[in-house]
């Protein structure tokens, strides 16, 4: 076939091109290149006793036999089984579960089927094309969305005739579950629940929707159903696992796919560096845009994943400029991300599908199941944070039959120059697992209260592996529940479900509100509680799509700040002082020459001044003090102590020492993160000293603190440095972190080791001038002390 | 991992709290840590580290909550009340009768008017032909007390009042729950009465109060028994009969403007949940006391309003010009030709009130649609000399496209363009814009125009 010859010959070339590239120092730029094989398909018969109707359907369609995870996944339904499928992007997943769900409306037609997407968008996708299939079988099956978009009048309908309700998991809290009563139809005949994109359920928003599914079963018992759960995955380590702790079922899995795939690159591209002593890289978004260019420039249909929405629309920019040069050629490059109407995402689509739209920049929104068909290059700006999410963008270059290429392009921070020089770790390790804690406490409390409010809860009742009667007591105590013989009851004005918000554990949000034209402050965004106090903060620029804005008023009891439109060059960094109390070891280890434990700590955050950072340059121009309040949480922590003993022995000074743990500390926190297929964000990092006695910090990060000099450490200094949970209660990372305690200090060691830079820089302990002139030094010898050999 | 779920239940009731709370120093908060934790080993019952808990949360308030001590004995509602236990095979609840003669007021509003009612009328009402046949006398006046507004399956109804003529009496049972556990009996008990009912009266019932018990039927696993009850939602013709004159249009405002009824002492609204969320904890009945009397003169004042409303509508005797002018757009939409016109034009004699013109251009339209043309030029003639545009533009199509006299229509463009002038407001702006065009097209229209097709 002549495309498929010319998209080989392209490909190729422009790899053959990047692999020519050098830096300055003549380093070659592609640190890795991996070639995976073409695999074939793997068919299976349609199982016999599959409903005549549907088989036809299918056959009309140009499907004679299904993928052998398909069949499986039928057969593992149809035996009555709770199912997770797990196969790569564009394998036939949605059939793995329309077809059980179908051919069992099609012989019961009272049987009913929740479908929960964890995004709207995903739900119109999956809508349409359950519908194509159900119009083709003329069965008188309704299937409907049912979402916070449902107009009023519709959903009355809806709930007396849906077959099949398709709706999110923020849907079913706040809008199902606390109004079962009028959805009994569905929840006395209610036979399967698809959970799509299982993966993406995880951390805490995957802590509240298995809460949701504790709610959702309740309810089903009381109207004499009982579910099976139909879910299905990206690629995760643990899916089985997931979806058991999810649902609180035991899971058949089917994992192994049928579908075909052509021959696929990998490459990792490392930008060159142009200042040795201060470590700085080619910007990694410009040498994107080149990456992707070599490969548009062929006409070769190119995606590139971009790690904001606003390098999303530079880099839209930049192709554009690049590629819609002459007259016609306007709209082959397309930009793509939240915030998109509908309409304008689903022309996109098409557009991709067709082959009118040849490249596509897009933040991670389109890594989920969104059908576009494969494309033949895809560039990641940028490593998105875990395994499981770069093979999942990388998935989306990939074709039935023809070769495809993914190309990495690393920045400076440490995680990405972590993979970037070890193509292993991407390609060997086990992808990352997905972890939820549904019996984090706050979370906990919060759906046992959703749950009192849908149906009394019993005297001998349980709700998840925690005892919920002490924690109804607790709710007693104020006055939320009342029990009355066997039964505890809500008694409160309140409708719990509005007051939990399943995106973050607290749900007390900021709003900013814009006052640049005067009298009515208008509401322009809002912020979650958390990160209020370091984005909001008087005299911060809150940027919002491009636009500059300089926060005027932060009212922390009002829970607003304003803000005024204003052009300025610069943007602020909020400097954060923590400080970090132990409440209780769980565990602790004090073998080799560090010492590791995980426990329950009390960390106190406040935000004491900030930075002013020029746009382009990063220069710092100027900082500022503030008096915020301070911000409380208990959660858990791993943490890691260096003996004074061992301290005592390196050849440095008191000061010194300490640059050199805040060093340590920079690359352990973005190494913990890449280990825990986590966001940086889930993770606190924190400095402490147990010189003062037993396990107490007395000093966290106060040498950031602008105009107090810092005060030398004494001769018993014995640094801590945290790793925390950065939610309310711990969402159940540090312990894992715990036990990767050897593999940290080892990999953040030859990550220090091996980068080029003279005193740190972004790629390993923190740009020099912030760990102090040493700081580099200093971690590695201190790593090169405690790391037993 | 060792911590107990009730250390872990109390640091979350302390952060949660943590704005409130004074920022402690690290030492203080180590020795409240310690006070509250206690040694490693604990040893003390679940019973004292609750108390722990519960004393710990008050200290975190500020404020102090009040101890879980025993409150001073309170009087029982059974002591307060005359009622009665009922019990029905789910079990039992309590009932409180009362009644009143037909012969008495309800504020200035004699209850005898049920007497009189035809039972055509809420139909006309309502403007719900179904509803014809509806006669008061055999209706259930029914009114709830809730655990809350927010709806959804937390909400419950603790207390439902219901009201209906019996003979010479009026009367109201009011089937009060004294816990949950009442509930379902409650429920069975109301239901079997509802039965004798084939007529229901609320006051929002619609929205609010038939949905909540449909739900706790459910909820009970008991038959609804209002599926298929002819439902009267007095909310709605209220506000079509009374919006105009009053600024609201709640049972409370309803009752002192049109029944003349103050009430004494009556518990707010908004404070009867809480009300009952005490009396389950402490049963306390007396403040309970004021509830009930809320709800029965709930009932008693939803009967009376329904009653007047029917009167008023019977036999047209609203006298301010607002509710005239309401009560003919009631008769309109019952489709009650002659005697919704009879109403409009008692308005539109009403020189200088503001809607003196909207009854006209109201009779106007009813004039063109019954084909009396000569009779709406004329309405409009009187609502454009009161300098209303719209009837000049009715005037402007009806002499173009009608009478087909474009010297009339013209001078009808010309006077609205020179009144719309003095105007300067944006919407006048496109009304005038409006008049500009037909005024041009007209102009245009009589240039084109051949003299023999012209109009003498």
């Amino acid at each position: 076939m002549l495309r498929r010859e010319r998209t080989e010959e392209g490909l190729v070339s422009a790899l053959r091109a990047l692999e020519r590239a050098k830096g300055p120092g003549s380093e070659p730029v592609l640190t890795a290149l991996r070639r995976f094989e073409a695999q074939p398909a793997e068919f299976a018969e349609f199982p016999e006793g599959l409903h005549p109707r549907l088989r036809e359907v299918l056959a009309a369609r140009g499907l004679s036999r299904l993928y052998s995870h398909q069949r499986a996944a039928y057969d593992a339904a149809r035996a009555g089984h709770h199912t997770v499928v797990v196969t790569p992007t564009a394998s036939g997943k949605t059939l793995c579960y329309n077809l059980p769900v179908l051919d069992t409306i099609l012989r019961e037609p009272d049987a009913r089927a929740l479908y929960l997407f964890p995004t709207k968008a995903l739900a119109q996708d999956q809508l349409a094309e359950l519908q194509s299939v159900v119009e083709a079988l003329g069965a008188d099956i309704g299937t409907f969305t049912y979402d916070g978009d449902t107009p009023g009048d519709a959903r009355k309908a809806i709930r007396a005739r849906a077959h099949v309700v398709v709706t999110n998991p923020d849907m079913l809290h706040k809008g199902i579950l606390p109004h079962h009563t009028k959805w009994v139809k569905l929840f006395e005949n209610l036979r399967y629940v698809v959970v799509d994109e299982l993966h993406s359920h995880r951390g805490v928003y995957g802590s509240h929707v298995a809460n949701i599914f504790r709610r959702l079963q309740r309810l089903c018992r009381f109207y004499g159903s009982d579910p099976q759960f139909l879910c299905s995955s990206a690629t995760i380590g643990n899916p089985k696992e997931l979806a058991e702790a999810l649902t609180g079922k035991a899971m058949a899995l089917v994992d192994r796919s049928g579908a075909p795939r052509g021959e696929r690159y990998f490459a990792i591209y490392n930008p060159p560096v142009v200042n040795r002593p201060l470590g700085i890289r080619r910007s990694a978004l410009n040498c994107a845009r080149d990456v992707a260019l070599s490969f548009l420039d062929k006409g070769l249909q190119t995606i590139v994943f971009a790690p904001s929405r606003l390098a999303t629309e530079v880099l839209v920019t930049y192709l554009k400029e690049a590629l819609e040069t002459r007259p016609g050629s306007e709209g082959v490059v397309r930009g793509y991300r939240g915030g998109y109407l509908p309409l304008k995402r689903r022309e996109i689509e098409r557009g991709l599908r067709d082959g009118s739209v040849l490249g596509v920049v897009s933040t991670n929104a389109l890594e989920l199941g969104i059908d576009i068909g494969g494309l033949d290059a895809a560039v990641l700006l940028g490593y998105p944070g875990s395994v499981a999410s770069t093979w999942q963008q990388a998935g989306r270059a990939g074709r039935r039959s023809s070769t495809s290429v993914a190309v990495l392009v690393a920045n400076s921070t440490p995680l990405n120059q972590f993979v970037a020089r070890h193509p292993d770790y991407l390609f060997d390790a086990p992808v990352e697992q997905g972890r939820i804690n549904p019996d984090n406490l706050h979370i906990l409390v919060s759906h046992v209260k959703c749950a009192a409010f849908e149906l009394p809860f019993g005297a001998d009742e349980a709700f998840g592996s925690e005892n919920v009667q002490e924690v109804l007591g607790f709710l007693e105590e104020d006055r939320l529940v009342h029990r009355a013989g066997e039964r505890w009851h809500w008694t409160s004005e309140s409708y719990p479900a509005d007051a939990v918000s399943l995106r973050s554990v607290s749900s007390d949000n900021f709003v900013v509100q814009d006052t640049t034209l005067g009298k009515d402050p208008r509401i322009i965004a809002e912020v979650d509680f958390d990160s209020a106090p370091s984005m909001l903060h008087e005299k911060a620029v809150y940027i919002l799509e491009g636009k500059t804005y300089f926060v005027e008023t932060y009212d922390h009891a009002e829970r607003r700040a304003h803000v005024r439109e204003a052009e300025v060059d610069y943007y602020t960094d909020a400097i954060t002082y923590t400080k970090v109390r132990i409440l209780e070891r769980f565990d602790g280890e004090d073998g080799g020459r560090a010492r590791r434990r995980h426990g329950e700590v009390h960390v106190t955050s406040q935000v004491v001044g900030f930075k002013k950072i020029k746009f382009h340059t990063n220069e710092n121009v100027g900082s500022g003090e503030l008096q915020m309040p301070e911000n409380e949480m208990h959660t858990t922590a791993y943490w890691l102590s260096v003996p004074r003993e061992v301290l005592a022995g390196l050849p440095f000074g008191g000061e010194e020492r300490r640059d050199g743990v805040v060093a340590l500390s920079h690359t352990l926190g973005q190494l913990a993160a890449l280990f825990l297929m986590c966001d940086r964000h889930d993770l606190g990092v924190a400095v402490g000293d147990n010189g003062q006695g037993d396990a107490r910090v007395e000093k966290g990060l106060r040498r950031f603190g602008p105009g107090e000099p810092p005060v030398a450490p004494g001769l018993d200094y014995e640094p801590n440095v945290f790793i925390y949970d950065n939610y309310p209660g711990g969402i159940g990372l540090s312990e894992p972190l715990y036990r990767l305690h050897s593999r940290l200090l080892a990999e953040s060691r030859s990550l220090i080791a091996a980068c080029p830079c003279r005193d740190g820089c972004p790629s390993c302990v923190g740009p020099a001038g912030e760990a102090g002139t040493r700081g580099k030094e200093v971690a590695l010898a201190l790593l090169d002390a405690i790391i037993a050999r | 991992m060792s911590t107990s779920l009730h250390d872990r239940l109390r640091r979350l009731r302390r952060g949660a709290d943590g704005d409130a709370a004074a920022p402690a120093g690290g030492d203080d908060l180590e020795r409240l840590e310690r006070a509250l934790v206690g040694a490693a080993g604990d040893g003390l019952s679940l019973k004292e580290r609750l108390q722990r808990l519960a004393a710990a949360a008050a200290r975190g308030r500020g404020p102090m909550r009040e101890p879980s001590r025993v409150p001073p004995a309170g009087v029982p509602l059974e002591e307060l009340l005359e009622g009665r236990r009922v019990e029905n095979e789910r079990g039992e609840f309590f009932l409180i009768e009362a009644d009143a003669s037909l012969e008495s007021f309800h504020g200035d509003a004699p209850l005898s008017r049920f007497h009189v009612i035809d039972p055509d009328t809420v139909a006309v009402l309502s403007g719900e032909p179904a509803l014809g046949g509806f006669d008061l006398r055999e209706a259930a006046f029914l009114d709830t007390e809730t655990t809350g507004l927010a709806g959804g399956t937390g909400t419950a109804a603790f207390l439902i009042g219901l009201g209906f003529v019996d003979g010479d009496r009026f009367r109201v049972r009011q089937y009060f729950m004294r816990d949950y556990p009442e509930e379902a009996a409650l429920l069975r008990g109301l239901a079997e009465d509802l039965g004798r009912f084939s007529h229901l009266v609320t006051f929002n019932g619609r929205a609010f109060d038939v949905p909540l018990l449909e739900s706790r039927y459910r909820l009970n696993r008991e038959r609804f028994p209002l599926d298929s009850a002819r439902h009267l939602d007095l909310l709605h013709p209220a506000r079509r009969l009374w919006k105009l004159r009053l600024e609201s249009c709640r049972l409370q405002s309803l009752e002192i403007a049109l029944l003349g009824l103050r009430r004494h002492g009556d518990v707010p609204g908004e404070e009867i949940p809480q009300i009952w969320f005490d009396y389950l904890r402490r049963r306390d009945g007396r403040a309970l006391v004021r509830v009930l009397e809320h709800n029965r003169v709930d009932v008693v004042s939803l009967a009376a309003l329904c009653a007047l409303a029917c009167r008023w509508v019977e036999d047209g005797w609203a006298e301010d010009p607002r509710d005239v002018y309401s009560l003919a757009r009631v008769l309109e939409r019952a489709e009650l030709h002659e005697r919704c016109e009879e109403q409009y034009r008692r308005v539109a004699a009403v020189d200088d009130h503001p809607l003196q013109v909207r009854s006209l251009l109201r009779l106007a339209a009813r004039a063109k649609r019954g084909g009396d043309h000569a009779a709406a030029v004329e309405l409009w003639e009187r609502a454009a000399a009161e300098g209303d545009w719209w009837a000049l533009r009715e005037l402007a199509v009806h002499h173009e496209h009608r009478a087909r006299d474009l010297e009339a229509a013209l001078g009808v463009v010309h006077r609205a363009l020179a009144q719309l002038e003095e105007d300067g407001s944006p919407t006048i702006h496109r009304v005038a814009a409006d008049f500009r065009r037909r005024r041009d097209r007209l102009l245009s229209k009589r240039e084109g125009r051949s003299p023999n097709q012209q109009v003498p």
